[in-house]
């Protein structure tokens, strides 16, 4: 395939097409593939022309940000890696296809060790004998929970059956294997127990500038049941769920999909009356959550913005960049 | 009918609550009481026994609930002052069908006032949400669309058992088009909504109200987006036991399958006991400060002022007679 005069290497147009098409799937996933790609595509580039390497560099990056749309861990993992090249200052291609190659790696290996750490970092929020509450299903929320376990102190985990889909059971089933007393509760009953619960874990979909949290429906309203009960509201996330697009200004969309997970299509048939609103997300005002647990430490939700600028050397600019290209791509589609 | 056959429909009855099979507590409670009636009707010299053993029954199977609770009540008191202005060789069927119809025809009125109160507060351009399934919620509703006020409604699910469902039905057949969420989307949806109406099962001496689950949750998300939030719930639910200090009790069931989905009961079985519990209680409690006025059959009050008004219905010199008591002495008018 051929990009502004230059070949992109077939192996980085299979990832791309992974991503855009889900057969990648899950926010690590889709950023370490995303990483991968760069490296595949500086090393694959012949010549000495070092002009020419940034521009293509440059071409590629916007390429395979704009696979997916709605996925924030995708452009994170370009800008982690692009920013640290830019920062090397190169004088050569060696140089540049070495920056764009260690990066790279970098990511992809801290990215993998990131559930562990934010497991590491949050077990050490909850203290002995504490009794936990969770909603859906997050292997980063899972992480610290079982984490804590191991290290005894863990008392009880309420988890919440989470509608439509039944993220709850997984959970449940996660923690039981570990041994973990659990108790499956509707998602009606969360501020029946919340009196019995000291610490609230859940995970993210994604992390806006200002700490806004984007997570499975329900999420919002454990965090509030939780505020008025005093219980205190964490979020497992790692940074590359922090939105990119919202320090330009651009609201979370939000999915609202099929009525039939709600009620069965024969339901919806005999009540031409009733319409089913499925919205998939909801999202919790920062103010509402305690911390937010990352892989770069417990840091305060509005910090966020923060994290994008230090760590993935977000600028207005790549933001503004991946926003039109997204916004071609998904016109020439 | 014969006795045991009454007996037996009244058990059935009860089971149905128990499972909260049937929607709606004042529902609940009139079948029961019907039920009741046809035990006095056709049980004879064994109703000493039988009738506070029935009377204790539905108090286990729904100990929550004030409705069930007061309707009995008042029937019971009912059939002791017919039978006592006839004498105790009066006519046994024609003194029961007699109360039940009167209590009946009570809890009628109660409810017509209340939506005839009720709908007013309705607006033209309203978003009404409704949590769970009250036949009093669902009337106000029919009252003020046929007064023609113009008004949409959000039905929110209600589990584990969705009576939200059966709600969102029953608007539909009135032809009021809902739109149903589930019990997570409340506050997304909040932001749209300009009102909050639900039933009650019981009212505390505080103001305090026992709905179905989830109801407080609703109320707490109503009051941060500063949505009003009512209580339908005629005066007999105000629960007199609470003023003497008892706690409304809020039963929790255990059965899996009210949670886990059938085709996904196989995932959590192997846990079941060894490490996974399932548990559901049935109501909750919400605070009287969420509750912007309670609507009665005397009108739209403070949930604090329900007491002072229930007083009054209870009779001002209002001795309270407990439900097993007051089945001892029926059980012998005709033994």
């Amino acid at each position: 395939m051929e990009l502004g005069g230059f070949k992109i290497p077939e192996e980085v147009v299979r990832i791309r097409e992974g991503i855009r098409t889900m057969r990648i799937r899950g926010a690590g996933n889709i950023a370490r593939n995303g990483a991968l790609a760069l490296a595949i595509a500086a090393e694959r580039f012949t010549g000495d022309d070092l002009g020419a390497f940034l521009r293509y560099m440059e071409l590629v990056a916007d390429y395979v940000r704009s696979a997916r749309p709605t996925a924030v861990s995708l452009p994170n993992a370009v800008s982690y890696v692009m920013s640290r090249l830019e920062r090397s200052k190169p004088t050569s291609v060696e140089d540049a296809r070495r920056a764009v190659v260690e990066a790279s790696r970098e990511f992809i290996e801290y990215s993998e060790n990131a559930v562990k750490l934010i497991g590491e970092l949050g077990a050490r929020r909850i203290e002995r004998g504490d009794v936990l509450m969770t909603h859906c299903h997050s292997s980063a929320a899972v992480s610290v929970i079982v984490t804590a376990f191991r290290q005894g102190k863990v008392e009880r985990v309420y988890v919440k059956e989470t509608r439509p889909a039944f993220q709850g059971i997984i959970t449940a089933r996660e923690l039981a294997k570990e041994g973990i007393e659990v108790v499956l509760i509707p998602d009606s009953a969360v501020r029946y127990y919340m009196k019995r619960v000291d610490k609230v874990v859940v995970g993210a979909d994604t992390v806006a500038a200002n700490g806004a949290v984007v997570n499975k429906i329900g999420t919002s309203v454990v965090a509030l049941v939780a505020k008025e009960a005093r219980v205190r509201f964490y979020v497992a996330s790692e940074t590359y769920k922090f939105s990119p697009y919202t320090i330009l200004g651009e609201l979370v969309p939000i999915e609202v999909r099929d009525p039939t997970e709600v009620v069965d299509p024969s339901w919806l048939a005999e009540n031409p009356n009733v319409r089913v609103f499925n919205p998939v997300f909801d999202v919790t005002p920062p103010e509402y959550v305690d911390a937010i647990i990352t892989e770069r430490g417990v840091i305060p939700p509005q910090l966020a913005a923060l994290i994008l600028i230090e760590q993935y050397g977000v600028r207005l600019l790549d933001a503004y960049v991946a926003h039109r290209s997204l916004e071609l791509h998904v016109d020439s589609e | 009918m014969a006795c045991p056959n009454a007996i037996e429909t009244y058990r059935r009855i009860l089971r149905e609550v128990s499972e909260a099979r049937i929607p709606g507590s004042t529902e609940a409670a009139l079948r029961l009481a019907h039920a009741l009636a046809e035990v006095l009707s056709y049980c004879g010299s064994d109703l000493p026994k039988l009738l506070p053993q029935l009377v204790s029954e539905a108090l286990q199977a729904r100990p929550g609930s004030q409705t069930v609770r007061s309707v009995l009540h008042l029937f019971l008191r009912r059939v002791l002052e017919l039978s006592s202005s006839h004498g105790a060789s009066g006519p046994r069927g024609e003194v029961v069908s007699r109360a039940i119809a009167e209590v009946s025809e009570y809890v009628e009125g109660v409810r017509e006032a209340i939506a005839e109160i009720g709908s007013r507060r309705l607006e033209a351009g309203d978003t009404v949400m409704t949590y769970s399934y009250s036949t009093t919620v669902l009337r106000i509703l029919e009252r003020a669309a046929k007064r023609g006020v113009d008004f949409e409604v959000y039905v929110v699910e209600s589990r584990p058992v969705a009576e939200g469902r059966l709600m969102a039905s029953a608007l539909g057949r009135l032809g009021l088009r809902s739109t149903l969420v589930v019990d997570s989307a409340v506050r997304y949806v909040m932001k749209r909504v300009s009102k909050v109406f639900v039933g009650a099962e019981a009212i505390a001496a505080n103001g305090a109200v026992v709905g179905k689950v989830g109801t407080s949750v609703v109320a707490l998300v109503a009051k941060e987006a500063r949505v009003r939030f009512y209580v339908a719930a005629g005066l007999y639910k105000f629960s007199p036991e609470t003023v003497f200090g008892d706690l409304v009790a809020i039963e929790e069931l255990e059965d899996p399958e009210l949670i886990v989905p059938r085709d996904r009961l196989g995932e959590v079985a192997p846990f079941l006991g060894r490490g996974i519990k399932t548990r559901t209680p049935l109501y909750d409690v919400t605070p009287p400060e969420y509750v912007d006025a309670v609507i009665t059959e005397r009108g739209l009050i403070a949930p604090q002022l329900v007491y002072y008004f229930a007083r009054e219905f209870l009779g001002v010199h209002y001795q309270y007679v407990g439900l097993e008591k007051l089945a001892e002495e029926v059980g012998r008018l005709w033994s």
